[in-house]
């Protein structure tokens, strides 16, 4: 999780604003991970925790992902937009 | 060696065991528990414990700073979430805090190349204790047991 989490935000650090972008990229990631079934995976609004599509404001990537005996998951910050 | 532990090193000692432990998918039931010294021991691993907690969807509460000795039966973690996610992850959680505080009271050597075991030592000057090495316990709290 945390893997896909530090892709994420390498590619959003790199200048991707596209948030579909950064959840497929997480989601691929966790799919390739043996054993890990996608539970969700999503760029928010910091401050509301509502899914956002552009990286226009303080954002943060959520995964959870289900193993065969518990469901873990896994969160990190966002680079910040640049000005 | 750096004085604090990065979570991408945690993430990387902690993840094989982490997908394999069992938690009860169906109890829901939240609640508050506590991590507690049953020998004298120096608390160091709290960052792997709170990684291995968050996971999983549980809060941690440190009660004791990093590298603090503490006497047996002291408290040095509190904890708050899904009971079930608590009593799965602990044995885990309390296995790298027994092994961080062996290797930082030199009960334990450290493993070579190992960054956990690197940190662990480095805080051992600050208050090495002589004994054959810490151990700690899950305390849940009486009382909890309230459906989420």
């Amino acid at each position: 999780l945390f893997l896909a989490l530090t892709e994420a935000a390498e590619r959003a650090r790199s200048g991707e604003r596209d948030a579909n972008t950064l959840v497929a990229v997480m989601a691929r990631e966790i799919g390739a991970t043996p054993l890990a079934r996608l539970d969700y995976a999503a760029v928010v609004n910091e401050a509301t925790f509502e899914p956002i599509g552009v990286l226009d404001r303080p954002a943060r990537a959520i995964v959870a992902a289900r193993f065969p005996s518990a469901r873990l998951i896994d969160n990190v910050a966002l680079p910040e937009p640049a000005a | 060696v750096s004085a604090t532990l990065d979570r991408g090193t945690i993430a990387a000692a902690v993840m094989d065991d982490l997908v394999a432990i069992e938690i009860d998918g169906v109890d829901e039931t939240v609640g508050l528990a506590r991590i507690v010294a049953t020998t004298d021991a120096l608390v160091v691993g709290t960052a792997v414990v709170r990684e291995i907690m968050a996971r999983v969807g549980v809060r941690t509460r440190s009660l004791v700073p990093e590298g603090e000795p503490v006497a047996a039966s002291a408290a040095v973690i509190e904890l708050g979430g899904p009971l079930a996610a608590i009593r799965g992850a602990a044995p885990l959680a309390l296995t790298w805090l027994a092994r961080c505080g062996a290797v930082a009271s030199g009960a334990t050597r450290p493993e070579a190349g190992n960054p956990i075991d690197a940190y662990a030592v480095r805080l051992s000057a600050r208050a090495a204790v002589g004994h054959d090495g810490p151990s700690f316990l899950l305390e849940i709290d009486r009382g909890s047991g309230q459906e989420s």
